[in-house]
């Protein structure tokens, strides 16, 4: 049922007036675009200033250190690794029942979608979201954490809210 | 006499314009479209079945991105609808309103980024610009809500994975002002601009009685005439208690399907200014074990995602992974009815038609 | 008069430039010459790195909102090309399963030399969500192509990718293209 569209009508009255439609659109979208020059602008220089993070944002993950304990709060439950839905976690530990020791705790990173399963079925509140983004690298064997890199990654204080603004941050 | 011969241009899986990875070979007879054959599979990743060896809880990481990945949580909400009908499991009327307002911002946040991405293909740069301007703020909403931009893995069965933060309301109140503020501008823009007009209006005609026969659904459907919408026709979440109104149009052109979208923002923001109002206290997730294992039986739910009628049909054999789930993807049978649409057009309305059905090639392929 | 270059590629010889490099490198002097030549071109080659957009995926809507308005890599000199032909770099955005991955090879050995691969995403690093029991998705796309930068994330985000573009913009400023030829024409056979 598809028809081509109608031949343009001719004659000097239909075309002063497709003229004049023309023009008149014209002028209306560049008064939009004109108009926008002049209001504030919403770029964001990265990296010489960087947006604040909310506080759930799913970045990174860490084990932080409990000052108490001066160890991370992990009971070794094995339920982050059983929900993974990447099977990015990878725990071992030697002992039994209440004398376990943790041997190995990685999780690969560059496997990781971020979801927040773990985070969400854990326990004692052992594993939790940094918000760093920033991990590119040029070797992907950089990626994959292990219990010092986790340890290291959670900030010293509890997670504040947002990432404060860069003054100063890398030139490009 | 001139000899003439059909063409087959092959408008290739790295293509700008395409949406993705999508295959067109078009038949050409001179600058007419004789024929079109899309050529999908390039994104297939065989959700369907890893969806089988993943527990219920697992599968809402997998549906979000695997699935239409423009609106993740769409496609959540079709997943847990699924699950909690067929493990008969209730859901709190907080987590219910902020369901129903998450999924019509996703509304908003999809239609803009088809705006932005339709204008493109026609040439107009700056429809892009602004409508990704508007698509930051509904991403920092989302962002401080759910903590993901585009993947949220929000939803639960049984409710939502935690309450809004402190202030939420208020911003996205300011949101929907902001957004209604700017709608005339994308008017004043696309709609009334000649260009625009006379390469989409009377273009790409699908007419109601094809839309019905081959599938069609969501705006494609719309704007030909056809009044459905599983909000209306099947309600689920709160849409049942909320008024909103279905736009509907009956050229069935390109113009037609652009009209009916930007309606459809001016109704979301409606629907979420109505759910902000009546959002009720409680608590927002139910008690539902990590393992759950619904009872044997099937079931099939049905949602309006931005593109159509998004649907699972979901079998469960009573262990905590699901035994067969089969997902009705709209954009597959949208873009089915692109041939149809594009026979006796030029070569230069291909990339016209095709923005306007608004295909996510995740969707097709899945 | 063909003269081979390092892989053994013939290349038409219209300007003798490795004759012209080893002249300058001999000359007293001549390294520092060089050296601050390579500078100047690798802060040109670095401050327009042209990528091909080869949006497969969720990823490619995070490369968009890359190329927007909130963080305009415009300011860096990134454009996107929609050919091969005139990119500098590709970037591989979101999951690539064995059906296209012989076209990702083909663009990419369609993009003329220096050529760099920007892996975006867990699906182009590593297969990711799709990684352990998928039979179509690529376990990572330097399966078939060679990664020069790999951003982890699934979307990373647009602040991420530019944060990728960064680290390649430092990888091309240390690339010693000039003096990797005089090597190369050294210990290449003569024909």
């Amino acid at each position: 049922m598809n028809t081509s569209p109608p031949p343009p009508s001719t004659g000097l009255l239909s075309l002063l007036d497709r003229t004049w439609q023309g023009a008149l659109g014209l002028a209306i979208g560049l008064g939009s675009t004109l108009r926008t020059m002049f209001q504030p602008k919403v770029t964001v220089s990265y990296p010489i200033e960087k947006v604040n993070v909310s506080p759930r944002w799913h970045g990174l993950l860490a084990l932080p250190i409990d000052p108490e304990t001066d160890n991370d709060k992990c009971i070794i439950c094995f339920q982050c690794e059983r929900v993974c839905p990447d099977r990015c976690i990878h725990i071992e530990a030697t002992g039994k029942a209440k004398d376990r020791v943790l041997t190995r705790f990685d999780i690969e990173m560059d496997l990781c979608c971020y979801c927040g399963l773990c985070v969400d079925v854990c326990p004692t509140e052992a594993i939790v979201f940094v918000p760093h983004y920033e991990m590119s690298t040029y070797n992907r064997a950089n990626l994959n954490y292990d219990l010092e890199d986790l340890h290291r990654a959670a900030p010293k204080e509890p997670i504040a809210h947002g990432v404060v603004k860069v003054p100063n941050g890398r030139r490009a | 006499m001139i000899r003439t011969e059909e063409l087959l241009l092959n408008m290739g899986p790295q293509h700008p314009s395409t949406h993705g990875v999508l295959r067109l070979v078009v038949t050409l007879d001179g600058e007419n479209i004789v024929d079109v054959q899309p050529d999908i599979g390039y994104l297939h990743s065989s959700v369907e079945k890893m969806m089988e060896h993943r527990t219920y809880l697992q599968n809402i990481a997998l549906v979000d991105r695997g699935m239409d990945y423009l609106t993740a949580m769409a496609n959540e909400e079709v997943w847990v609808l699924a699950t909690e009908r067929l493990a008969r499991i209730d859901v709190p009327a907080r987590a219910r309103y902020i369901r129903t307002l998450m999924l019509e911002l996703q509304r908003i946040s999809s239609h803009l980024i088809w705006l932005g991405t339709f204008g493109i293909d026609l040439g107009a740069f700056t429809a892009f610009l602004w409508a990704m301007r508007e698509r930051e703020r509904i991403m920092d909403l989302f962002e401080s809500a759910t903590g993901g931009r585009l993947h949220h893995v929000y939803f639960r069965i049984g409710g939502v994975y935690e309450d809004l933060p402190e202030g939420w309301p208020e911003r996205c109140a300011e949101f929907c002002d902001h957004m209604t503020a700017k709608l005339p501008e994308y008017d004043e823009l696309l709609t009334g601009n000649p260009i625009f007009v006379a390469r989409t209006q009377g273009v790409g005609v699908l007419s109601r009685d094809v839309a019905i026969a081959l599938g069609a659904s969501g705006p494609v459907a719309r704007a030909s005439g056809l009044a459905y919408d599983v909000r209306k026709a099947h309600p689920y979440e709160v849409y049942d208690q909320l008024e909103f109104d279905i736009p509907m149009r009956t050229e069935g052109d390109c113009f037609a399907r652009y009209l009916v979208r930007l309606e459809e923002i001016r109704q979301s923001v409606r629907i979420i200014r109505q759910c902000l109002e009546r959002l009720p206290q409680g608590e927002v997730r139910g008690k539902v074990s990590m393992t759950l294992r619904p009872p044997k039986g099937e079931v099939y739910a049905r949602t309006e995602s931005p593109r159509g009628d998004l649907g699972i049909y979901l079998v469960s054999d009573g262990s905590d992974t699901p035994y067969r789930v089969k997902i009705r993807a709209p954009a597959f049978s949208n873009l089915y009815a692109l041939t149809e649409m594009m026979r006796g057009w030029k070569v230069a309305d291909v990339i016209a038609i095709l923005g306007s059905i608004d295909i996510v090639l995740s969707d097709v392929d899945r | 008069m063909t003269a081979t270059g390092p892989d053994d590629v013939p290349r038409s010889q219209v300007f003798p430039l490795d004759k012209v490099l080893e002249v300058i490198d001999a000359l007293p002097g001549g390294g520092v010459v060089l050296t601050k030549v390579e500078e100047v071109l690798n802060w040109g080659r670095a401050a327009s790195v042209w990528p091909l957009t080869f949006g497969l995926a969720c990823c490619a809507i995070e490369m968009m909102q890359a190329f927007a308005t909130r963080f305009d890599m415009d300011r860096m000199g990134i454009i996107p090309r929609a050919t091969p032909r005139q990119a500098d770099c590709i970037i591989v955005a979101g999951r690539a399963t064995i059906k296209i991955a012989p076209i990702v090879r083909r663009l990419w050995e369609q993009m003329p030399e220096p050529k760099y691969v920007i892996s975006m995403g867990s699906c182009a690093t590593c297969g990711g969500p799709f990684f352990y029991d998928n039979y179509s998705i690529l376990k990572g796309i330097d399966q078939v192509i060679p990664v020069d930068v790999y951003v982890p994330g699934c979307p990373p985000r647009p602040e991420a990718l530019i944060e990728g573009f960064l680290k390649l913009q430092e990888k091309i400023k240390k690339e010693p293209f000039l003096r990797r030829r005089i090597v190369a024409a050294a210990s290449a056979p003569s024909p």
